[in-house]
């Protein structure tokens, strides 16, 4: 563990280092290949982990405003699925429609790791391509718990080729049943985080099968490397908890009691990648707690996600194969195990094994090849409807990854110099560029 | 005479909550549902924060998922109705008439806590929300400069030492623990001793007042029933109420 920490931590500080040094010479050189003018661009958090954390400070916010009205909606993916007793509240695979009330095109809006179809981020991207004139769907991401029991076939997310599959059949389906209600002109795909890693790999798909047709993709804050990605976290979780992951339960200790205390100012209770959006301002934070809680709050989706498809699956995991739970069964300790297992457990222990079963052949190296925007670079490069909007800065990005993204997106990539991962979403410049993007502007 | 009979009946069944349950604080075991040897091999800890003492947890859940259903299918619909027909003005009044007569509890806890300043603060608040504020209507105390300093029995109880006890989740009200259930009975009987709605020649009032306390307070709680995502909702909610209530009472 430790010899690992240290590497983790070495790869993690040459991630801020080279992100600070390649963004300062982006700033500096007046490259035309993607990169916007920062003139406007104000930003005011230069540490990307702050950023992430942080978000956008409410003085640098874009005006939102507006009106939008939504409604709830709830789709049978799998008709005759009967979903565990323990989960009975799942009635089905949840999403959101704002509709314009007149004929308008459709913008499909994809969750990133564990979150739902409402989570903060998710709001602002429906108010954003609102205001641009779509009728907006929300979509939970293929990691969070409805989606995995309602809408996942295999009931194991996190490899993208299923993941994929899951995804277009869901937008097939939610597409049918909102189209009674809307008039449509068209369809585009938007996402961020895994959700814009989805958006691409989604976008390349159909237009080889064309189970639908996406006439814009707007990908934002995507990793390269979904596994990259994904060691990143562990890591941060690993190197910033005082004594090691033996001792985790101090650090749940210190930030429960923080969330709690900010909690008890009334708070909706939302434990996916952005619950921690606002808690910061109540609280003073260093650096190491930052990451803590940064981490901390991706496996606390892993943990969810873990167990609610062990439980889906009946894969014997966590729970043994076989063993119904009743919903009135204390699952404390299901919890304290699973939030003990890491991203890299989870992919070598549970997700390989499980898809080994169907397919002897499939290695690692393959699924991380699946995972990876370089499977599917020559669409990228060619493919004139989709757009990259990122941060140089991006705490889920390797080093190289912001060049080589702008040398694929080419003109239709726009990076930020800062914002870490996803701060900056709600920012004037961001939000504008958006939205011009969504009109068909850029 | 229905104030008495009602506050010496809370006050039987505070008693008999505390016998009931009270008595074998310690030893309790849990069926814990089994765990494959990979899972249990990861409780390598010896105390986990999640960890709340909840002797009852079956019962609870049961409670839980009742709560939910009937969030959903009564309280929240309610609720909706009474904050699409009330203007958020009048909604506003409400509150702070509310939350004026709050300071009544707020005043005797801060008293028995031996706390002469929020005691002073309660009352004046008090004095001058019901007066300048219009009968509590207007907070006037808050735009000044006073701001609450919530107390309750149950905060009163801890201060003293008493343990929170068994978590309980209450029908419809939601979490709690033997120590604030004790406390909101021992707040009801007193308010109900003070009588300021005089209840006791209005009967009608007392229904009334208890709706507009619920509905106000369900409508500016912004928490939904397994809208978190996470399979360990009822886990996450009991540790957050326990954890909040040790902040509270450590003010």
């Amino acid at each position: 563990m430790t010899i690992k920490g240290i590497k983790y931590l070495k790869f993690f500080l040459t991630i801020i280092f080279l992100s600070i040094i390649t963004s300062a010479s982006y700033a500096a050189t007046d490259c035309k290949c993607g990169f916007v003018e920062y003139n406007s661009y104000n930003y005011p958090i230069d540490d990307p982990i702050k950023a992430t954390l942080i978000g956008t400070p409410e003085a640098f916010k874009a005006d939102l405003r507006i009106e939008v009205p939504m409604e709830p909606g709830i789709s049978q993916i799998f008709p005759e699925r009967e979903i565990p007793e323990l989960f009975w509240y799942i009635k089905g695979l949840p999403f959101a429609v704002s509709s314009q009330n007149k004929p308008a095109p459709i913008m499909y809006v994809l969750a990133g790791t564990g979150s739902g179809h409402l989570s903060t981020k998710m709001i602002t991207l429906r108010n954003i391509y609102y205001s641009a004139g779509y009728h907006v769907v929300l979509l939970p991401s293929t990691t969070y718990p409805s989606f995995i029991a309602a809408a996942s076939k295999d009931g194991v997310p996190g490899r993208i080729a299923t993941d994929i599959d899951d995804l277009v059949r869901v937008i097939q389906t939610v597409n049918k049943q909102v189209s009674k209600e809307l008039e449509i002109t068209g369809m585009s795909i938007s996402g961020y985080s895994l959700g814009a890693m989805h958006a691409l790999f989604i976008t390349e798909r159909v237009e080889r099968t064309g189970e639908l047709t996406i006439d814009k993709t707007i990908a934002i804050n995507p990793p390269v490397s979904l596994f990259e990605s994904i060691n990143v976290l562990d890591g941060m979780l690993a190197n910033s908890i005082p004594g090691g992951m033996n001792n985790i339960h101090t650090f749940y200790e210190d930030i429960f009691g923080r969330v709690a205390n900010f909690y008890a100012v009334n708070e909706k209770l939302d434990f996916s990648d952005d619950f921690l959006y606002r808690l910061q301002q109540d609280q003073n934070f260093d650096e190491k707690f930052m990451s803590g809680l940064i981490s901390l709050s991706f496996r606390m989706s892993l943990a969810n996600m873990l167990f609610t498809s062990d439980v889906v699956t009946d894969s014997g995991f966590i729970k043994p194969k076989g063993y119904k739970l009743s919903p009135a069964q204390p699952l404390t300790q299901y919890f304290q195990a699973t939030a003990r297992f890491s991203y890299e457990e989870y992919l070598e222990d549970y997700l390989l094994p499980f898809y080994q079963k169907g397919d002897n052949e499939i290695t690692r190296e393959f699924l991380a090849f699946e995972s990876d925007l370089r499977s599917i670079e020559l669409f990228l490069r060619e493919s004139p409807t989709t757009y990259l909007v990122t941060n140089t800065d991006d705490i889920a990005l390797r080093p190289t990854d912001p060049k080589y993204l702008a040398s694929v997106f080419g003109d239709r990539a726009i990076l930020f110099p800062k914002g870490g991962h996803l701060g900056n979403l709600e920012e004037k410049t961001v939000v504008s560029h958006l939205i011009s993007i969504a009109k068909g502007e850029k | 005479m229905g104030k008495l009979k009602l506050s010496r009946s809370i006050a039987k069944l505070a008693t008999s909550v505390v016998i009931l349950f009270g008595v074998h604080t310690q030893a309790y075991a849990v069926e814990w549902p089994p765990l494959t040897d990979r899972a249990r091999a990861k409780l390598v800890a010896d105390q986990y924060p999640i960890d709340v003492y909840d002797p009852l947890e079956g019962v609870n859940r049961r409670v839980y998922i009742f709560n939910a259903k009937f969030d959903r299918y009564l309280l929240l619909p309610v609720t909706d109705l009474y904050t699409t027909v009330t203007p958020s003005f009048l909604r506003d009044r409400v509150r702070s008439f509310l939350g004026n007569l709050g300071e009544l509890r707020n005043f005797t806890n801060s008293t028995l806590q031996l706390k002469p300043r929020a005691a002073m603060t309660a009352l004046g608040r008090f004095a001058t929300n019901t007066t300048v504020g219009i009968g509590g209507t207007f907070d006037v105390a808050t735009k000044v400069g006073f701001e609450e300093a919530p107390e309750d029995f149950g905060q009163t109880l801890a201060s003293y030492g008493v343990a929170e006890g068994a978590y309980l989740v209450l029908p419809a009200l939601g979490p709690s623990n033997l120590r604030d259930v004790s406390g909101m009975a021992f707040d009801a009987a007193v308010f109900n001793l003070i009588d300021p709605l005089n209840f006791s020649n209005f009967s009608e009032r007392q229904w009334m007042y208890g709706s507009a306390k619920g509905l106000t307070s369900r409508a500016d709680n912004a928490f939904r029933y397994h809208t978190t995502g996470s399979p360990f909702e009822y886990e996450i909610v009991r540790f957050i109420y326990t954890a909040k209530r040790k902040l509270e009472a450590g003010k």
